[in-house]
């Protein structure tokens, strides 16, 4: 099993409730996290995220304003997001399938129903980390590859074209920012 | 003080209608530890957490009680307002942060009435229902916390859920 160094990680948390802010900060804070911001709503952490470059990001869904969707698709694809590729985690009480097919395809990288217990945001913090996806750019989506599996046999209409192999070239484009 | 920044250009595969971005690992350099941890050291890891919420605990019943005035409030407004879908909105927003805390604090049968205002108020039903049954809702939701009821099978708690889901229900039907 992986150890996560929280300590060395810097955590944005964004919900619109006081109470339920401090239940994620506390967790974080219990696991060793030292750098814990927050946002009350999604326009705040689109500057709470600009200004301190969290490495992972937890956002509730409905909020004032900009809801939680809104904003990680500002995160994702706003041409000056400071990083396009930061893991967002998606807190909320809101389980249909619908609705994790929503976030999945505005590019949310892992899902957290509450309650909230330790266990399962570990998990969450660990597979962004440990196991970080590949990112798909369409041209309606940019976010983490939404297939987790690969069905080779899927011949749908979903099916992504020209990866049998054929693919057209190798590159790079636009140059990304992380954290150092 | 945020920390300086560095441009690192991902690699990236063209396909035929997508484009496969490769991220730098900057962050799995960062946060993952070269040594590994035992099963003991999870549980004890993990343990850290599950005490920290537990610290937390003693202050969940007075923060549920607050976000009960909070609801009924917001309820107020609502119910004197224009009951338009901004109005509705904003009376959602409240509802469903409600519902996570009764969720994340152990209230179940709160948290299903609110499951259930909060399908109301997302519905075409927000401002054709009744306002005396939206108010049943937030004043037994009000009744469940105030009491402590956090027991699912508690008797009286209960048949307020069954009888304001009934009282939905025919609600769904004669809009139909």
């Amino acid at each position: 099993m992986y150890r996560v160094e929280y300590q060395r990680l810097r955590f944005l948390v964004v919900d619109d409730n006081t109470y339920m802010r401090r239940i994620v900060k506390t967790l974080l804070h219990g696991f060793g996290a030292r750098e814990v911001f927050e946002a009350e709503d999604g326009a705040s952490a689109l500057d709470a995220f600009a200004s301190h470059y969290p490495d992972i990001v937890f956002t509730d869904w409905e909020m004032p304003l900009i809801n939680g969707i809104d904003m990680t698709k500002l995160m994702r694809c706003s041409d000056n997001s400071v990083n396009p590729f930061v893991p967002i985690i998606m807190v909320t009480v809101h389980s249909e399938r619908h609705r994790v097919i929503e976030a999945r395809d505005a590019g949310v990288t892992e899902f957290l129903v509450k309650p909230l217990s330790a266990q399962a945001l570990h998990q969450r913090v660990l597979n962004v980390i440990a196991d970080p996806r590949s990112f798909i750019r369409t041209q309606t989506f940019f976010g983490p590859d939404r297939r987790r599996t690969k069905a080779v046999e899927y011949n749908g209409p979903e099916r992504r074209k020209g990866e049998g192999g054929e693919m057209i070239a190798p590159r790079k484009l636009t140059a990304g920012i992380v954290n150092s | 003080m945020a920390a300086p920044m560095t441009r690192i250009a991902p690699h990236e595969d063209v396909h035929e209608d997508h484009v496969v971005v490769h991220p730098p690992t900057t962050l799995r350099d960062k946060g993952l530890s070269r040594t590994s941890m035992t099963p003991l050291e999870l549980a004890e890891f993990l343990e850290r957490g599950d005490k920290a919420l537990e610290a937390l605990a003693p202050s969940f019943g007075d923060w549920i009680l607050d976000e009960t005035w909070r609801l009924a409030e917001s309820y107020e407004v609502f119910e004197f307002g224009p009951r338009d879908e901004a109005a509705a909105k904003a009376l959602f927003i409240v509802v469903h942060d409600f519902r996570g805390l009764a969720k994340q604090f152990g209230y179940p049968l709160a948290a299903k009435i609110s499951e259930s205002l909060g399908e109301v108020l997302q519905s075409p039903l927000a401002g054709t229902v009744p306002a005396v049954i939206l108010r049943h809702h937030v004043e037994a939701i009000c009744a469940i916390v105030r009491s402590g009821v956090r027991d699912e099978t508690n008797t009286t708690a209960r048949a307020m859920v069954d009888s304001l889901a009934a009282v939905m229900a025919e609600q769904r039907r004669a809009a139909q």
